[in-house]
């Protein structure tokens, strides 16, 4: 059984929400990043990791021999990765925006003012 | 054909006005005309859905279950009726700002983004596709919120964002969790296997991370802190479609992913975690809105009390229960946003010592928020009232007596928060106010809420109806025969 993927599945969300508890936003975009990569290797993970061959069928008609990958989860992976960069995209220049607007990346000084 | 239409016609809207940037008018013309054919295409759909079952496409032409199907069921359709009335209300509203170059065309293709992710949400009949259009619809919302100039703008932008991502990784987690239990990701197939399922020790963790996702997009307890602050910034037309449109959509999601999971074994776990879930966001959304201050979050707050009146309905998982919440989610859809235009017509937002033109200008839409306000507030015969009625009798017969008082607890809590913003900041608006903006009482928007509070009205007298084809939503949603034949072995 393959414990090397899920234990790095959590250990990535881990220290994604930590970071995403930090003070600063630039860590709490570094959070974003690491949760993204940790969802998507989930999504990869969850599906079965085989050693095998890849799913590419050598003929019409016919199956590659077993065990071969399975492709939904790779399917899902690329879309989720896709997602992911957008997303991160946008929250560096949200981050970005709001450092040059307030002077200050600092969570805790920008609440301040509520 | 038919169930694609209201994901092709705002998709559609959003590529022209794109396209027509330049000209601001004529893109919020065309978002105008594009809501109107949404609200046809749906209500066509409802039409069919209602004399001939579930609809069903799929995609690309693939056989189930591979295919990815787009499925049109009596909630489905519903909520699609209800969005894309909303949607045209919004629309017209619209024409009373002010277009600043091409920020106005942008913004209205924005919007048509939005409501395409959430109509396309409501057809979704596979979870990854659910999960992908959920992001669409956040994405979209982010960037209608990104044009505030200002500091605490961005700063609403930012808390906004940061739950609903977490909400998405959690929601791509338990789709992927769901994908290695069944191997499928097709619902129909999903509901088919799920008693046999029940015995997976993963899924319980995935019900629940589902669940949790979907609770924090719909601000439930105890996720439902990031609400006010983008609801409370938002340009008028905005907040009301997120109000109206983003929560529902995730209690749609709520709904659909309990009952598709639903086995008697998983029932007795889920049970009591809704009930708390929901009991504990109607108490905290309505204490929380009585404590609040400024209107906006004093309506904002009352949404999310009502949505965890919707959600009790939900998790008492009877007929009667799921009927009495679509029908109060329906309700809710249609006044939530009537408030909030109603009350943007009367203050300015920033600064709400600041009145509309003239007193005689405030005179119709001081009526309209008041209707709106008795309606919401549970007034009977009105539909808030029926839903509220709906809710107890659901809980009566399951001798809920606890949920019965926190539903009558919310209720009270709701009507003296509207009474309070009547009293302070309505009722005794000063003759002479200050000019906001320059702007006249723009016309349409009026007419928007006024037509809103007029389907209330009608509502309330076809509650009849309106219950019975509720009613025979929950009970295809509960048996899942539906879903399951028509998705699987459809037309």
């Amino acid at each position: 059984m393959n414990y090397l993927a899920p234990l790095l599945v959590g250990w990535l969300f881990a220290a994604g929400i930590y970071l995403l508890t930090r003070r600063n936003l630039l860590r709490h975009l570094l959070g974003i990043a690491l949760l993204t990569h940790a969802t998507n290797l989930l999504v990869f993970t969850a599906g079965g990791l085989t050693r095998g061959q890849a799913p590419i069928m050598p003929g019409v008609g016919k199956l590659p021999p077993e065990p071969y990958a399975d492709p939904l989860p790779q399917a899902l992976l690329l879309t989720a990765i896709v997602i992911g960069f957008g997303i991160t995209a946008f929250a560096v220049t949200l981050v970005y925006r709001l450092w040059k607007l307030a002077g200050t990346a600092d969570a805790d000084a920008l609440t301040a003012g509520q | 054909m038919l169930p694609a239409l209201p994901i092709v016609i705002p998709f559609i809207a959003a590529a022209l006005c794109l396209i027509l940037r330049r000209n601001p008018l004529v893109a919020r013309l065309l978002s105008l005309c594009a809501a109107a054919a949404l609200l046809g295409s749906a209500v066509f759909l409802l039409n069919q859905v209602a004399g001939s079952g579930t609809q069903t496409l799929f995609v690309g032409g693939w056989k189930p279950p591979f295919a990815i199907v787009l499925i049109a069921d009596r909630l489905s359709a519903l909520l699609l009726v209800a969005s894309s009335l909303v949607a045209l209300a919004i629309t017209a509203s619209w024409f009373g700002a002010p277009a600043r170059s091409e920020d106005a065309a942008i913004e209205q293709s924005l919007f048509q983004l939005m409501l395409c992710g959430v109509c396309a949400a409501f057809l979704a009949g596979d979870i990854f596709n659910l999960f992908v259009w959920f992001e669409v619809l956040l994405v979209a919302s982010f960037a209608l919120l990104a044009p505030a100039r200002n500091r605490a703008g961005l700063e609403a932008l930012a808390r906004y964002m940061l739950p609903n991502l977490l909400g998405s990784f959690l929601l791509l987690s338990g789709t992927a969790l769901l994908y290695a239990i069944f191997g499928t990701l097709h619902l129909g197939d999903i509901a088919k296997h799920a008693a046999q399922a029940a015995d997976h020790p993963a899924l319980l963790p995935t019900a629940g991370l589902l669940i949790t996702a979907f609770a924090l997009k719909a601000a439930s307890f105890p996720f439902f802190f990031w609400l006010p602050a983008p609801y409370g910034r938002a340009d008028f037309p905005i907040a009301a479609a997120f109000a109206a449109l983003l929560t529902k959509v995730a209690v749609y999601g709520v709904i659909r992913v309990t009952l598709i999971l639903y086995s008697p074994k998983l029932g007795q776990v889920l049970e009591p975690m809704l009930v708390g879930i929901a009991a504990l966001t109607a108490l905290g959304g309505v204490a929380a809105a009585l404590s609040a201050e400024k209107v906006r979050h004093r309506l904002s707050l009352l949404l999310v009390g009502h949505i965890g009146l919707a959600l009790l309905g939900l998790s008492l998982l009877t007929a009667e229960g799921v009927s009495a919440a679509i029908f109060y989610l329906l309700h809710e859809m249609l006044v939530i946003p009537a408030l909030f235009l109603a009350s943007d017509l009367f203050f300015n937002v920033a600064d709400e010592s600041q009145y509309g033109p003239s007193a005689s200008s405030r005179r119709l839409p001081r009526l309209l928020f008041g209707a709106a306000a008795l309606i919401m507030a549970g007034a009977p015969p009105f539909s808030g009232f029926i839903g509220e009625l709906l809710l107890l009798q659901a809980c009566l017969e399951k001798s809920r007596f606890f949920l019965m008082a926190v539903i009558a607890a919310a209720a009270i809590g709701t009507l003296y928060t509207l009474s309070r913003i009547w009293v302070d900041d309505v009722w005794t608006a000063p003759a002479d106010a200050l000019r906001s903006q320059g702007k006249s009482q723009p016309r349409l928007a009026l007419l928007a809420v006024t037509v809103l509070v007029a389907l209330l009205l009608l509502a309330a007298a076809a509650a009849e109806q309106i219950t019975g084809f509720t009613r025979q939503a929950a009970e295809e949603l509960l048996s899942r025969r539906g879903y399951i034949e028509e998705s699987l072995y459809g037309s």
